[in-house]
Order: structure tokens, then sequence, then C-alpha cells
């Protein structure tokens, strides 16, 4: 027999029940939108680095930096006149903001441009500008093009940059432009100055930021390090950029870990909705078989038929995805500049390969998931012989046989996860294992959490009760899918609240513990963070401050993350969560005035510190690089490269610092805050650039950044909520419409039709009651799963798993109204059932 | 109770093509008495089953049970009748698969609120009768068509209803068992006095029938039993 | 005379042009016209003008003299292997003033100087010709110039003083230039008194003066080989801030050194329609030092045979003859090869040259621009 007439005929049928198809489009589209959403967000991230940062050091091959993030400018002289290296550029950059481009953070990049015509395309639009003085006095800057147009600026009109709370004001000499788009936008993120105005602006004096190098003989390379002194290093430039670019990878791998889950959803809702149309096509399919249609018909049939709305779908989602994606990236962008590295530059950036990832994903999953629906479809027996009893008994059988596989996947995926080589692939097939173990356990926790409400004395609530559950394990073969579906997608619910919640209560505890002072004193100067001496004794002295804790921070180049911070205290009030440590509290204290850090969990694993006896890793100092014995590792959510605690001698002596940029004040119990900080402003002169705050302000501004980086995954939570809903919507009708010749003796014997609403509506809710049920010891290992491998993996941090009943309450009552209302609409079709049809008298 | 079929019009709607099954027709089943309606398949049998339960309604005309003017009533009322008054005898059985023997029987009396020991009680005593009393927690799968439909039959009458309506209720058995339903089904009717209108083309069912009617052109037409005798 | 300081005008403009990328020479920027930067004057009245001649004092003068707006320090020279292989190299130094006004800001990058250098190598047996150009400001030692010890450098191109004699070393790409230069003549105040008149107009002159005659000795290294090389080397050092006046299409520049130990020295200036301006200048250094100072009716100059750019498309007369009746000279000069072009970003031709006449033979150097 001819496929083709099968294929129109279901197609045709398709179109008839217009509501359930357009489900499995929707279910398709919103699997393939998940994935393409998160890609879009990750190469735009990708690409915004690109635009931000990489492009800067487009073709050097090397640069010349310092310890202290500068290095003296007559490094630049010996490096053109004693060592003859051509091809060098002296640049200064740092981010600032500018007022009048909408606030935003650029880079201020100062270069020599007569060393520029190897480095960097900055090309200046021609004609308008006004290069006068540039060298020699005036406050030139150059913006791009684009920007000047967005707020209406013209040459001359000034600006203001700053750096902190310091604010410097200059003009514009000209504007940057190119042809070419991409490097275009890469200019947007750009102050483009002559270096003389960048030394004047960041003060620097005799220092540059760095020198970029294009160096094509390791020669060259060697020559320049013999002649680097201490505190001078060389680095390839593609390794530093590689370095910082990585501080997000795993972030951005995290994020695909969501997209894999929305993926998921996809499937079992892809699943649910072929598997239900084929059960309802089921006589359909029989009569085919009996009338000729081999096995090989059926199946091809249903396949295509599913592949056909796969392709709509996946276009669909597709396009939704665009949609979602360019959403995305706003918060991905603003979550990874917070965090990792400033973006300048934030560039929606969709490839071809994102596209063709995305439909890709929709058609694999639907054929995965229609797989196994056609191929019992193709099973289908002749019509004559159908008695549904029989197919059921079966299935019954295999039930225990089901249980055990899904204990082996159970298991396996456990073995996976703790593999000593974490890869991120493995992680998520891991993951995809758990909930298809889990859903191969389902048939039999239903049937015996039904058994145990049965006995409980649920039927005593009334006939109804007791025939809703007794349906539910009547038809295990097709209600198993339907909870197991309904159960994977609460659990997912549940993991993503346990551990943003987990996650939040750590972060309170740790900015309880590490910034648990009552006023914070800091300099708001970017240029001279040192806060005076005089007024940290004054302060000392208030009457109502009880203690003080004085420390400095100070960033310093890293080889391996860009940018760590190091941090020495005078006195550390605050309390440390050690993942690892060699030694108790005394002995840590001695072992810092000995020359030990202690670093933070982030800095552990960009630097490769292997907790144990011995464990070191070498920082570049003033005097060169340095090894220094690691103490201990402690909890830390501080974002970036990492943090490093040493002891004010070592600060000094390898480092040059020897001040303090913070205060924290503990004020003697139930003082209130206002008024010693009100005092503390009065020891201040108006010009002074120092920020007083409440300890309580300082928490809710870092509780407040950690909540943006939630914003993706709420936003998957919703995801799973809207397919969850509509998942079970389809399955749910398909299921009660076949009660029809049930409904149909029940209403001639005489139950009313509110009776048999009930009796629907009652099912509706155990299957959500039981999914719920069984979600929250599997929404429990997935959150475990995810706090522990993913996040732990992805970020660095190790944080508690906190469940808090509520919870699980949420997630039982949102799988049980998902149920309740898919039942709706077929409990209203009952109730208006056409008795004689239903009983199949005429 | 008697039954008052008057003037009733009654056509469905088949895919497009309109099916007349009655028109204006009229007929007195008498109350205590075993009415037959016989006809071609497909005639209306059975719709007229269903118009006399209240399952459905005539397009025109009213049907009476008793002193209920069945066709009058709203749905809600016509099904707390129908599940008073009377009890309904099916070809396929239909019981509840998910319910057992006894559940099944209880169904309706619990759905009334009739209080446990009352049902039971009653469903005891019939079940006793035909037999079944040792099956009363085994599901109908268990069972065979035979049985089934003895439960059926408990079901039917277990509320003790005026009215008992029965579709082909032999149609799906042997000769044999049929024989026997038929003869459960019968005494039953008689001992307790209640009308039984039964739907059937098998001679030896039709052969307990105090009346005869047939089903024809739309209209119900009584057939002299005697005449025919 | 080298320069016009007009066409350094044009440098300040290629300013923005440095901003294009890529490798110089930039892609796209056309090749700077004189007649176009002409058409923008600058501010120019804080600067010190040439108005009339000064007395030169060294070896003070030998160093910058930052009020004028242009300068140059200009070394040519050819040089021959022990086996005869033939090399010429000219290596200049260029100071731009950006601004008479004093520079102000904090930053030791700012500054009002501009230095650049040019350096080129003629391979004559290899038929090659090595160009190379540096530009940076006077921050930080990257470029300058000073009196005692003199020097004058852009990054690692230096030409410094030293005891008994000049150092110069050149590195760029694969071509690397060390040599000693040592004065075997007396200084030339090039015009009156090293007043060098240019054009009609106030301020249409120049400080000059040249040595002649430098005898040159040191390594030339093209690629990995390295040659031992003698010759002979002209160094001319001028300065001003308005030398040409309108209507200056370039010049022809010869140096010549001959060998019955005269050192020769003729410029003329070209108008729009091709023909001298009336104030071409020369000069004839004699074997025992003492020297006479040329005017435009002492010499002819007369071009012969062209030769077409293949980068730029300029015909340049690339074989001449010159004529000073007065002094028996009737050279035929003629280039070691053809294409000595520079094409950075601005185009002219300076190239080795041989001389010849009737009892006297000798090497220089020839500069043509404008064409």
């Amino acid at each position: 027999m001819g496929n083709r007439p099968l294929i129109r005929f279901c197609l045709r049928h398709s179109r008839r029940h217009l509501v359930r198809t357009l489900l499995l489009v929707f279910g398709i589209a919103m699997g393939v939108a998940g994935v393409v959403a998160i890609d879009i967000a990750k190469t735009s991230v990708g690409k915004s680095f690109e635009l931000s940062t990489r492009a800067l050091v487009s073709r050097s091959t090397h640069q010349i930096a310092g310890t202290g993030l500068e290095i003296p400018q007559q490094v630049f002289t010996d490096i053109r006149t004693d060592l003859g290296i051509h091809r060098s550029a002296p640049v200064i950059s740092r981010h600032v903001k500018v007022s009048e481009l909408g606030d935003r953070i650029l880079t201020l990049l100062g270069v020599d441009p007569f060393s520029e015509t190897h480095f960097r395309n900055l090309h200046l639009s021609p004609g308008e500008q006004d290069l006068s003085g540039v060298m020699t006095g005036s406050k030139g800057v150059f913006i791009s093009r684009s920007h000047a147009r967005q707020y209406n600026l013209d040459i001359g009109s000034p600006l203001h940059i700053f750096l902190g709370s310091r604010k410097t004001a200059v003009t514009i000499a000209g504007f940057l432009d190119s042809e070419n788009s991409a490097t275009g936008r890469m200019l947007e993120g750009l102050v483009v100055t002559d270096i003389s105005l960048a030394q004047e602006i960041l003060e620097m004096e005799d220092h540059i930021t760095r020198i970029d190098l294009i160096l094509d003989q390791d020669a060259a390379a060697e020559k320049i390090r013999e002649h680097l002194g201490e505190g001078l290093f060389l680095v390839e430039t593609d390794q530093q950029n590689t370095a910082v670019r990585g501080l997000s990878y795993s972030f951005e791998t995290s994020l695909t870990a969501f997209s894999m889950l929305a993926l998921f959803m996809g499937i079992f809702l892809i699943y649910n909705t072929v598997s239900f149309s084929v059960t309802r096509r089921h006589r359909l399919h029989g009569i085919l078989r009996a009338i000729g249609a081999t096995r090989a018909n059926i199946f091809f049939t249903v396949m295509a038929e599913v592949m056909v709305y796969a392709v709509i779908g996946s276009v669909f989602g597709v396009l939704l995805g665009i949609l979602l994606g360019k959403g995305a990236v706003q918060a991905v962008v603003a979550t990874v500049s917070e965090m990792y590295f400033t973006l300048t530059v934030s560039q929606t950036h969709i490839s071809g390969f994102t596209i063709a990832k995305g439909l890709l994903a929709g058609i694999l999953a639907a054929f995965v998931s229609g797989f196994f629906p056609a191929l019992s479809a193709a099973g289908t027996r002749p019509v004559s012989l159908m008695h549904r009893t029989v197919s059921e008994k079966g299935f019954n059988r295999l039930v225990p046989g089901l249980f055990i596989c899904g204990l082996f996947i159970l298991a396996a995926a456990a073995l996976l996860m703790r593999t000593a080589t974490p890869h991120a692939g493995y992680d998520f097939t891991a993951l995809f294992m758990i909930f298809f173990g889990s859903a191969l356990l389902t048939p039999l926790l239903i049937r015996v959490i039904v058994r145990v409400l049965l006995s409980a004395g649920m039927g005593s609530l009334g006939m109804m009760v007791k025939m809703a559950l007794r349906n539910i394990t009547r038809s295990l073969r097709q209600t198993s899918v339907l909870m197991a579906s309904l159960m994977v997608v609460t659990s997912v619910f549940i993991g993503i609240e346990v551990m943003t919640g987990s996650f939040r209560l750590s972060i309170i505890q740790w900015v309880d513990d590490h910034i648990g002072g009552d006023i914070h004193v800091s300099s708001t100067d970017p240029l001279t963070q040192s806060l005076d001496t005089d007024l940290v004794e004054k302060i000392r002295q208030l009457p109502r401050v009880e203690s003080l804790s004085a420390y400095n921070i100070h960033p310093v180049f890293s080889r391996a993350s860009g940018k760590v911070h190091l941090f020495s205290y005078r006195s550390d009030q605050s309390v440390k969560r050690w993942s690892w440590t060699a030694a108790p509290k005394e002995e840590l204290d001695a072992l810092l005035e000995n020359g030990w850090i202690f670093v933070s969990e982030i800095f552990a694993q960009r630097h490769h510190v292997i907790p144990r006896q011995g464990a070191a890793v070498t920082l570049e100092t003033q005097k060169g690089p340095v090894p220094f014995q690691v103490a201990g590792i402690f909890q830390d959510f501080f974002m970036g490269g990492g943090r490093a605690v040493v002891s004010p001698e070592t600060m000094a002596r390898f480092w040059g610092h020897d001040d303090i940029t913070s205060l924290q004040l503990f004020l003697a119990s139930d003082t209130p805050a206002e008024p010693v900080m009100e005092t503390i402003r009065q020891m201040l002169d108006p010009e002074d650039m120092i920020e007083i705050r409440s300890g309580n302000a300082i928490k809710q501004s870092i509780l407040a950044v950690f909540d943006n980086t939630f914003i993706i995954t709420s936003a998957l939570q919703a995801l799973t909520a809207i397919v969850a809903l509509t998942g079970i919507l389809n399955a749910v009708m398909a299921l009660l419409l076949e009660r029809t010749r049930e409904i149909g003796i029940l209403r001639a014997c005489g139950t009313l039709t509110g009776q048999v609403k009930q009796l629907l509506l009652h099912e509706c809710f155990f299957y959500g009651l039981i999914s719920g049920i069984m979600a929250i010891p599997l929404g429990t290992a997935l959150s475990w799963v995810l706090i522990h491998i993913i996040n732990q993996r992805s970020f660095g941090w190790t944080y508690e798993m906190v469940l808090i009943p509520g919870v699980f309450f949420q997630a039982i009552a949102l799988s049980s109204a998902a149920a309740l209302a898919a039942g709706i609409f077929p409990a209203l079709a009952a109730g208006r059932t056409h008795i004689p049809t239903a009983l199949h008298m005429e | 109770m008697d039954i008052q079929i008057s003037n009733i019009d009654k056509s469905f709607d088949d895919s497009g093509s309109r099916r007349v099954i009655f028109r204006r027709a009229s007929a007195l089943l008498p109350s205590g008495k075993i009415s037959v309606i016989m006809g071609r398949s497909g005639v209306g049998k059975s719709s007229l089953l269903n118009l006399i339960s209240g399952i459905d309604l005539p397009d025109k005309g009213f049907i009476q049970v008793g002193d209920h003017c069945i066709s009058f009533m709203n749905d809600t009322a016509r099904t707390i009748f129908r599940r008073r008054h009377i009890g309904f005898i099916y070809q396929f059985f239909n019981l509840i698969p998910v319910l057992t023997v006894l559940e099944n029987v209880t169904l309706i009396a619990e759905l009334d609120k009739v209080p446990q020991k009352t049902c039971r009680r009653q469903a005891q005593t019939l079940l006793e009768q035909a037999g079944l009393w040792d099956r009363r927690h085994d599901f109908p799968e268990t069972l065979s068509g035979g049985e089934q439909q003895r439960v059926a039959i408990v079901r039917a009458l277990v509320n003790e209803p005026d009215l008992v309506l029965a579709d082909e209720p032999t149609g799906n058995l042997d000769q044999e068992t049929g024989a026997k339903i038929m003869e459960m089904i019968a005494t039953l009717a008689r001992k307790k006095n209640k009308t039984l209108i039964m739907v059937t083309h098998s001679p030896d069912a039709a052969a307990w029938a105090d009346q005869i009617f047939s089903v024809d052109s739309g209209i119900l037409t009584p057939m002299d039993s005697d005449t025919n005798g | 005379m080298r320069y016009p300081e007009v066409i350094l005008l044009c440098l300040a403009l290629i300013f923005p042009a440095l901003f294009v990328g890529g490798c110089a020479p930039p892609e796209d920027t056309d090749r700077i016209d004189i007649a176009r930067a002409l058409s923008d004057a600058r501010d120019i009245d804080c600067y010190d003008t040439v108005t009339g001649p000064k007395p030169l004092v060294f070896p003070k003068d030998a160093g910058p003299h930052e009020n004028f707006r242009t300068e140059w320090w200009y070394y040519t020279g050819n040089l021959t292997t022990g086996q005869g292989r033939h090399f010429g190299y000219q290596l200049t130094f260029f100071r731009q003033a950006l601004s008479c006004d004093p520079v102000t800001g904090a930053s030791q990058w700012r500054t009002r100087q501009l230095y650049f250098a040019h350096f080129a190598l003629t391979d004559t047996r290899n038929k090659a010709f090595h160009a190379a150009s540096r530009m940076n400001r006077q921050s930080l030692g990257i470029a300058g110039s000073r009196v005692q010890p003199f020097t004058v450098w852009v990054d690692n191109w230096q030409v410094k003083k030293t005891e008994s004699h000049l150092v110069l070393n050149a590195v760029s790409d694969d071509i690397t230039l060390s040599l000693t230069l040592k004065q075997k003549k007396p200084r030339i105040l090039q015009g009156d008194r090293g007043f060098s008149r240019k054009g009609p107009g106030t301020g249409n002159a120049s400080f000059y003066f040249s040595l002649p005659r430098l005898h040159t000795q040191g390594t030339i290294t093209v690629g990995e080989t390295r040659f031992q090389v003698t010759g002979n080397s002209w160094f001319d050092h001028e300065w001003s801030t308005t030398v040409l006046g309108d209507d200056v299409q370039g010049w022809d520049w010869f140096s010549a050194h001959l060998d019955d130990g005269r050192d020769l020295m003729v410029c003329r200036i070209r108008k729009a329609n091709g023909t001298a301006n009336g104030f071409g200048f020369g000069s004839i250094s004699f074997a025992d030092g003492s020297y006479v100072i040329l005017s435009e009716t002492d010499f002819t100059l007369t071009p012969k045979a062209r030769w077409k750019s293949p980068d730029t498309g300029n015909r340049y007369p690339v074989q001449w003859q010159i004529r000073i009746p007065e002094h028996d000279l009737d050279l035929s000069v003629t280039p070691v090869m053809d294409n000595q072009e520079h094409t950075h970003t601005f185009a002219y031709w300076e190239g080795a040259m041989r001389f010849s006449g009737p009892g006297v033979q000798g090497m220089g150097y020839l500069e043509m621009t404008g064409y």
C-alpha cells in the first residue's frame, strides 16, 4: 500500500483536530526556542567579548604587563630604541563611564597613532575633525559616529568621563567610523584619545597600562624577557584573552545545561502528544491493518506525520527562539559584565550554526520521541483482533522489568557524573539518563501509590474517587506516560527552585559573614583608593564604634585569569567558610604572618590549586614571580578571577601596598547606623570621594547582582510551567475522551452530569498529585545535581542545598493545578456527552 | 407503570443526511407486562428505549412514564428519575471495568446516597440469586459473558426500579446462556410485577413477551401475539 | 635643499591617515599632492622665520631649532665592498613642529615636535631598492635630537657624534646599516653664509649647511649576508618655516663626489609649468676644502630620458646633463638603477647616480619631487 494516501489521510485527520496538532507543533517550537535562545545568548557573549576586548588587541602577539596593572613608560623607549622592536605600541586602557552617552561603560583607549598602524583599525571619519592640539595639549577625544548620532553630539561637544566618582571634562575632536560593520560595532565600545590625554585623565604620571607587541620570533621574546625588570613580564596575547574569556565559559555552559532542560521538556511533550495521538487512532490503525496496510506502512505514516509537524514546529521554534534570544542577550551580557569582564559592546549574534542547531534539535527530538509510539502503532493488531485489555496486560507484565531497568540507568547516570574528568557532555547525558531512568520507574511507583491511597481510605471518599484512582492503574500504559512527563517537568521546577533558593540563602549567609559590618567606608576614586590614616583613626575613636575591620583590596595581574583581587586585613572580622583548610584558625593567622596565603574557590579553580599539603601558586609581584604556599581555600561568591588573602606585610613587601582602602565598622548593639554615618560624613571635605554605606545597603546591592544571574533560570522555570500545562493538556484530553463509553454507561445508569465531571476532575487531580509526589525525590536529586555538579563545575562555588518544604507543596500544587486545568475541557465535554452515541447503541 | 408514547417525532442527522426514526408514533405499553419491541436492524428500536428512559428526547410529542412526563423534565430530573425508577440492561453488558462486581451493582445506590448497609443487603440478595455472591470482589473482565450479563441484570434490578429496559440482552450470548438469562430477567420482572420493555430479535426471547410491538416506517405497531400464536 | 616644508605640512594632514589601519602604506589614502597641501594654510605667526642671514654657531646649530617649523638632517652615500659591489644609502631625519604654542598638559607624551625618518638602500647588483619610514613624536626619548653630543634619532635609527666621527645605525626588516662617517672637508654654509633663498617672498628661505664629503665605512647586512663597505657620504642640515613660495611644483637636486676631489651640489626649483623659478642654487667644494656658491645662472640642468614608475605612474627624468661651464663641468648623470622611487605617503625619487664627463667621474645622489 502506498504511503502517500495514508499520509494525506493522517494530515487531514490532524487538521480536523487542529488544537491537538497545534499543541504538538507548539511543543516542538518551545523546546527548539529554548535551545536557540540560549545559544544566541552564548554566541552573543562571545561576539561581544570579541568586539569589546579581543578586537582591541587584534594583531598583537604579545604584551608587556605589570603586576599592578600598569608599567613604567620608560619601558617603551627601551623597547623602541635599545631593543629596536618596531612593531610595538604603548597602550593606556581603562573602563570609564561617559554620562553623555547614556551612562555607558566604555573603554578609554589612549594610543600613539604612530605606533598604531600595525595594530588596531581605528578609522577616523574623514572630513570633520578637529585635530589641532591633540598631541600638544587639547582635551579632544574620538568616539564612534553612531554613538554621536544617537546622542546628537558634534565636534566640539563636551563629554564627561567618570572614573568612580572622579569626573573629567573633555570635548569631541572627531568620529570613529568604518565601512566594515563588525569594526564599526567594535568602535562603539571605545573612547579613543592620544595616549597623552589618557595618561592625564587617569593621572597615571609616568606609567602606561601595557605595551602591545608583534613578535614573529621566539628570539625576540627572549630578548625582551631578559630586558624586563622585576614586576614586569611578557605574556602572550592569545593566552591572556583566552584566560579572561574563559572566566565566563562555565557560566555559559550552565546556561546550555538549562537550555537542554527546555529541550527535554519538549521531547516529553512530543512523546506525550504523539503517543496519545497514536492511541486515539488505534481503531483506525486496526482497520488499516485489517484491510492491508503493512506494519512498515503504519510506522512510516506515523513518523512522517510527526516529522512534518516537527519541521513546522522547528521553524516556528527558531523564530520564537530568535525573539527570546534577543531578550536573553541583554540579561546575559549584563550578568557577564557584572560578574566576569566588562563588555563595552553588546552584540546580538545570530549565526547560521545556531539556527541549524535549533532545527536539528527539534527534528531529532521529534524523531526520538515519535519513534516508540510509531513502533507501537505499527504493532497494532488488525481490528477484528482488537482488545485493549490484552495490550494492557502485556504492559503490566513489563512493569517490574521497567522498574529494574530504570534503577540501572539511574545508577549508570550517577557513575557518569562521578567520573574523574568532568565534562559538560557527560553531565548532560547523565541528566538525560536521570530523567529517562526515573520515567521508567513511574509505572510501578504509580501502582504502589494508588494502592496506598486506596487502602488509606481514599475510596471511602466516594465512588467517583475510587473509580478515579482505579482508572489510573487500569490504563497504566498511558497514564504512566502522562504522569512521568508531568513528574519530570515538576521535578525541573523543584530542582531550579531549590537551587536558586539554596543559593540565595548561601549568599545571604556569606554576605552576613564577610560583609557583616554595620557601616562601610571606602573610596570611590579609583585613582586614589587609600583612605587617609587620620580619618581611619578618627573613625575608630567614635564612641559607638565597637570594633573596626580595616583592610585593603588591590587588583593585580594574573596570567591564569587576567586579574585577581588581593585582600589584606589589619583586623579580620569576617567569618570564612572553608572548603579545605590545612590548619585551625590560630595556626592560620600564624601562617598568614609567615607569608602563606588563602585563596577563594574560584581562585583555586582558575589557578589549579590542588588541596593538599604544600599546595602552592606562583603570583607575579613587584619582585618578579614568587611562589606562595596556600594555607586554605575558602568559600566565596566574589566574582571575576578570584580572591586571595595575604598578610599586610606580604602585601606591602611584594606589591608595594601599605594602605587601607576600606573600613567595616561594627557598632554597639542597637545603635542606629544613620547618625554615626552622618557624623562620619561631617568629618569629610565636600570634595572627598569617599562613600559611606550601611551594611544593609551593601547587602541589598550584592544580592541584587546575584538575583540578576537567575533571571534566565526563572525564565526557564516559567517555560517549564508552560510546557507542563500544554504537554499534559493533550494527553489528558486524549485519555479522558476515551472514557466516553464509560461515561455513557454512568450517565445511563443515572449519574448526573456534575458527578461525571467530578469523576474526570478527580482523575486529573490524582494525576497531578501522584506526579507531584513522585517529583519530590526526583526534583531533590535534580537540585543536588544542579548544585553540586553543574553549578560547582560551572562557577567553582559550593554551597549547601536547603530543602524548604514550601517548595514541595508548591510543586505538588503546580502539577495538580496543571492536571486539573488540563481536565477542564474534557470534563465539560463529558458533561455534554450524547449518551446513545457514547454507548454505541446505534 | 404504564408507558404512554404520544405522537413522537425523532430523526437523526447522520453526517449530512437526515434519518427519520419515528414520525407521529404513538403506543401504550401496559404496566406490569413484558413488552417486546421488534424490527429490522437500525430501524430505531434502541432509540425508543433511549427515549423512554429519558436518555434522549423526542423532537416532537412526549412520553409519559407512569405519572411522569419524562419528555418535559430537565436533564437532572430525568437522570435522577432514571436512577431511581429505571433499570437498564445492555447487549454489551456495560459494566464499569474498574469496579468489582459488588461495586458495579451498588454503584447506582451509592450515587443516590443510599446508606451502605442497605445497598449491600439488596445486592447480596440478588447476587446470591444470580449465583455470583462469591465473585463479588472480582472484576468484570474475569467473568464470562453470561456471568457479566447476570451482574448487569442484578445492577438493573437492585434499586427496585418500576421499569426495566433491556436492549438485546441476549445478543452477545450463546443460545443456552441466553435462554438462562432471559429466564432470569423475565422471572424477576414477573415476580416483582415490573414493567419490562425489551428490544430483541431473538424469537426465544420474544416468546416471553406479553405484547409485541414492531417498529416500521416510523411508527410503532402493536402485534397481536395471540393472533400470531 | 631638501623637502619643501609644504610637503611636511601634508604630513600633518596625514596624521589622520595613520589611523587608517593596516601596515604602511595605508590602503586608500591618495598620494599627497603638493598643490592640495598648499590649499591648507597653517597658522604660522608664532614661528621664527628665515628672513635674512644670521651667523650660524657650532656646535649649537648642529642640533634642532625648535622654533622653526621644519628641519631635516640628511645623509646619503655611495658605498662599495672590497669586491666592487655597489650600494647606495639614504637616511634622512625630519622634524616638524605641530604648534608654536607651548605644550599644555602634564603628560610627558605631550609634545609639539614630530620626528620622522626615511631610510633607503639601493642594492645595485640585485637591482633591488629597499625603502622604509618611521614616524614618532619627540617624547620619552623615542625620537629627537640634541646638541651635546650631537644625536638625531627615531626609534633605533640613529646618528650620533663621538669624539672623532659620526656613528650611523639603522635597522629595517632584514636590512641593517652600521657606518662610521669621518668629516673630510670643512662645512659649506650654503647661500649667503647659510641663508639660502628659495623664492621671491619674505621668509621663502632656509638656513642651510652641508658637510660635503664624509669618508664612510662600516657594514651593510642584507638578509643573512654581511658586507664590509667603504665610500663617501654627503650631509645636509636645513631648517625653515615657510621656505617655499606659491606656484612651486617640485625640484631636482643633485650631489656628487667627483674623483678629482671636488664635491658638487646643484638644484633647481620647478614651477607648475615645468620651468625653473629662478632661485636655483648650488655649491662646489674643492679638494682643498674651499668652496664656491653657485646661483641659478651658473649652471644648466637638462633632463633627458624619462622613466615611468609602475607604482605611481609618475614619469621621472632619470637621466640628466649638468653643465657648469665656468668650472669645466659637463656631466652626464645616469642612475645605477631606474626604480629608486619612494612610494610612502608622498612619492619622490631619490637614488644613487653616476656622474660622468670629460676627464672626470663620480658618484652621487639625485632627488626629484613633484612629478
